[in-house]
């Protein structure tokens, strides 16, 4: 290991969580830890990525070198300006209960599974198929050829007479995965698919104790943040996703979960720092996937619904299922504008293809939700505590909006699995578990939060009269 | 301490906030008044245990599709040692009962079968136990059969591995299985686009076989191994857990778990006269209870998982795991290609053509950092680009490419290519490609 390999990941980590601590305020319990280097190394991650891409057709050996004197002050910076700035407030006195002897058989657990993920990263070449097509594609490229070459379509790389310009099958799709690939890999001296798997390792620990610490800053008592935690990570399809590294989705899944949960602690604490680092996980999501564009619009959306006034909110409920009404009605009628916009997509008005499609695709999504071995019990816990815990969700209105965000995610998921032609990847159990991986974490945790004890939960800050007066209009 | 650790740290503060006091615990909800009221208290446990066992009964029944009318042991067996199979392909040798197989055939594959002089009734026996000594986890495991009317055909149906305790597989579930069975047998080769085929033989021993009539043994015990059996990763994998093991499937333990405790509860509420609330926290600790066997069971099917990636990669430095490829003629296929394009100038395009996708988007990714591109975007409208630009064109184990060789002409269905033949070896060729009508 190359002292340039350590100075990649402590970069990472260290940019991220600076500017977590920054922005939400020096950590002072194991939780608020959890949370800053969790939630910060997958900013850090991200935002190490998109300092690859400024860098240009640079030498892949001349990455950190270039990029890590300039990110690590900064991140440096962010921790010095963190911890100054909190240094008068007194330090908050962390729980001191000991772990009840559960919830130590969960965290071994926990590490059962950490173990076997880790070891099948380290020891197998690149394996799934998206893997090696699509997402490290191009930074296997970068590597073995030595420069960050361009990827460009296939008439623009056959026209060019430079050598430069490279293509892919997927030449288009978003390049912060590969980008972030090539940082490691090019610290690491040669391209090695345990290193580069060894970053969805990370992200799955980044995700836990980004839960966990945020679940723990939202009121929910420290078992119950356990076990939520030790649920999210003991999902198979999570783990083979870790273990097989390479897609995007987990990320994807990542960036919802965090942008959640930042958000959620800035409806019920008003906390600025957490709307910001909401804004810049919501913000990331297209620089990961496409569908990324997508998320991002139905959470900013959402999050854009929660702001307006009473009145205003009234008023979008009453357009957003007229509007919805509209673009079908536009649509069947084949309107110019709409209906080509909506066939680019891949939408069908064949009413007749649909609905002889609809129950298999609607059979085999159920199928993969409730029946294989892809998600435990999760969406029958999440069904009951639903049942269980209406109560809470009806007193919550900033639950309420996150489930109104979660709700519109599913209407997505339907709508692009019955409506389009992606319900074939439905009916082959491909995609459609994929792309629900991509809220399972969002849904886990706003399950958990349903779990809090009563005085935890609701309006926290006193001073957010508009969070108090929304609680008539919340969805 | 010991008192706080009595109840559970999970669901006790619900009751407390539900109840509203610090140490008493009293329901909430309206209790379920019906049968408890008309039942004696003494039926009441007989009558529960009854109605659980014949839940879980109907349950697994319904799980293993275990006929109505079927025995619990089968009327009818017929057994086979293994050296009542002969080699057809591989090698073979007899020891004891046991039919050892200690090389493959063409292929990579190994095959023994079992020809019957008067051919069975498919319909009469339709339960396949079997059993195998050391069978390794490179290898994919089938059942071969023939049938009376298509003595020409094969049926193949990959089986769910088995080791040294019986395996059942449900030759229900295939609907090749039918009529008049001439021929049975059991065929292994490679886990495909797993396990590299040149390195995946390791030696085993069929013990036996057999085949039994319909009956609930057979049946569970075919719930039993679909549910245990090794699954080996496939690249299914990343999207669904369960589909991706490629053998007929039974309903799963998620489901049966689930069906099954939501209706004992419920049965039990009722019986007991319960509160609804005691059913939500009870069904939320069984789901946890639940969750930990399923997370169990997880972890077991993710060690056998990593068991083969461990003997395949394990103690061994990356350059060396990195050629441990399944695509084993692919690797060696771009390692040829590679060595010839380095004669090109460096930046001559590449693009590359197979029959398959797979091995179209592999030979890619084999053959970095070349400057590559899969053929699919190729058009007649290139003629003039691959003209000003050297361009070279990889086929990979794909005929529909036609090359004449006095012309000069490459051709694929409606598209032709002024080319030059530069590398020729197995199954790929090198074109240079020099655009334009020939």
């Amino acid at each position: 290991m190359s002292a340039e390999f350590v100075v990649a990941w402590i970069t990472t980590l260290l940019l991220g969580s600076g500017l977590v601590a920054l922005l939400g305020g020096r950590p002072r319990t194991p939780a608020a830890y959890a949370q800053t280097f969790g939630c910060g190394f997958v900013l850090g991650a991200m935002l190490c990525a998109i300092a690859v891409a400024f860098a240009g057709r640079i030498e892949v050996s001349r990455i950190v070198p270039n990029i890590a004197p300039i990110l690590l002050p900064l991140g440096i910076g962010a921790w010095a300006w963190a911890l100054m700035r909190s240094r008068s407030s007194a330090p908050i006195v962390s729980e001191q209960r000991r772990w009840h002897p559960l919830m130590w058989v969960l965290v071994a657990l926990l590490a059962v599974h950490a173990w076997f993920m880790a070891d099948e990263i380290l020891l197998r070449p690149m394996y799934p198929w998206d893997a090696w097509a699509a997402w490290l594609l191009k930074p296997k490229a970068w590597m073995l050829a030595g420069h960050l070459d361009r990827f460009v379509g296939f008439d623009d790389w056959l026209a060019d007479a430079t050598g430069t310009l490279r293509t892919a099958q997927t030449w288009n799709y978003p390049e912060a995965l590969g980008r972030l690939a090539v940082w490691f890999a090019s610290a690491w001296g040669e391209w090695d698919a345990g290193v580069v798997g060894a970053i969805w390792l990370a992200l799955w620990v980044a995700l836990l104790a980004g839960c966990y610490g945020q679940l723990r800053a939202l009121g929910l008592q420290r078992d119950r943040a356990l076990v939520a935690v030790y649920a999210l990570g003991s999902l198979p399809l999570i783990n083979v996703h870790v273990a097989l590294a390479g897609y995007a989705d987990l990320w994807i899944a990542t960036l919802i979960a965090f942008a959640c949960l930042a958000w959620m602690r800035w409806l019920e604490s008003g906390e600025r720092g957490q709307l910001v680092l909401a804004v810049l996980f919501a913000a990331m999501l297209p620089l990961v996937k496409l569908e990324g564009s997508i998320w991002l619009v139905i959470l900013g959306g959402t999050m854009v619904y929660a702001r307006l006034s009473p009145r205003l909110r009234r008023i979008a409920l009453l357009m957003a299922p007229l509007i919805g009404a509209g673009v079908v009605v536009a649509y069947l009628l084949r309107w110019p504008l709409i209906a080509p916009a909506l066939d680019r997509i891949g939408l069908t008005s064949d009413t007749a293809v649909l609905l002889e499609h609809a129950p298999a695709v609607i059979g085999a999504a159920a199928e993969g939700l409730f029946s294989q071995y892809n998600w435990h019990l999760f969406w029958f816990a999440v069904v009951l505590t639903l049942l269980m815990r209406f109560g809470e969700l009806r007193q919550s209105p900033p639950l309420r909006f996150l489930g109104l965000f979660l709700l519109l995610g599913c209407a997505f998921l339907f709508a692009l699995f019955v409506l389009t032609p992606a319900g074939k990847w439905a009916e082959s159990y491909t995609a459609v578990n994929r792309l629900s991986l991509q809220i399972v974490p969002a849904m886990l945790v706003f399950a958990a939060l349903l779990w809090r004890a009563p005085q935890a939960s609701g309006v926290v800050a006193g001073d957010d009269v508009r969070m108090a007066q929304a609680t008539g209009t919340a969805p | 301490m010991t008192r706080r650790y009595e109840s559970s740290p999970i669901l006790v503060d619900s009751r407390v906030a539900a109840s509203g006091g610090a140490n008493e615990w009293k329901p909430v909800s309206p209790t379920v008044p019906s049968v408890r009221a008309r039942v004696r208290p003494r039926l009441r446990v007989p009558m529960l245990v009854v109605l659980l066992l014949a839940i879980w009964i109907g349950l697994l029944g319904w799980a293993s599709q275990a006929p109505l009318n079927a025995t619990f042991q089968p009327d009818q067996r017929m057994h086979f040692h293994g050296n009542d199979f002969h080699v057809v392909m591989g090698a073979g040798v007899e020891n004891g009962g046991y039919l050892g197989i200690n090389a493959v055939g063409a292929e990579h594959m190994a095959l023994q079968s079992r020809t019957f002089a008067r051919p069975i009734d498919a319909d009469t026996l339709r339960v396949l136990r079997y059993r195998l000594q050391d069978f390794p986890r490179t290898l994919e495991l089938s059942f071969v059969f023939r049938r009376a009317d298509q003595p020409d055909d094969v049926h193949t149906v990959t089986l769910p591995p088995a080791g040294g305790s019986a395996a059942y597989f449900d030759l229900a579930d295939v609907a090749d299985w039918r009529g008049r069975i001439i021929e049975i047998g059991f065929a292994e080769f490679p886990t495909a686009q797993l396990v590299p085929a040149d390195i995946a033989f390791r030696p085993f021993s069929l013990i036996d076989a057999e085949l039994w009539s319909p009956s609930w043994r057979g049946s569970l015990g075919a719930l039993g191994t679909d549910w245990s059996a090794y699954r080996p990763w496939a690249l299914m994998s990343v999207s669904a857990l369960g589909p991706d093991a490629p053998w007929p499937h039974k309903p799963t333990p998620v489901l049966l778990l689930t069906i099954g405790l939501a209706v004992s509860l419920f049965i039990v509420t009722i019986v007991l006269a319960r509160s609804w609330t005691w059913l939500g926290l009870t069904l939320c600790g069984a789901l946890a209870g639940g969750w930990i066997a399923l997370d169990l069971r997880w972890l077991g099917e993710f060690a056998d998982r990593h068991a083969l990636t461990r003997e395949l990669y394990a103690g061994k430095p990356w350059r060396e795991r990195a050629a441990i490829e399944p695509d084993t003629a692919l690797v060696a296929s771009a390692a040829r290609v590679r060595e010839r394009l380095a004669r090109e100038p460096a930046n001559a395009h590449v693009i590359v053509a197979a029959d398959a996708v797979y091995d179209v988007l592999r030979l890619s990714y084999h053959l970095l950092p070349a400057n590559v591109a899969p053929i699919g975007a190729l058009l007649p409208i290139h003629r003039r680009e691959i003209a000003a630009q050297p361009a070279m064109l990889v086929v990979y184990a794909d005929p529909a490419w036609t090359f004449d060789r006095r012309l000069r002409t490459l051709r694929y269905a409606d598209f032709e290519y002024a080319a030059e033949l530069v590398f020729e070896e197995g199954d790929i060729r090198v074109f240079q490609l020099r655009g334009g009508d020939p």
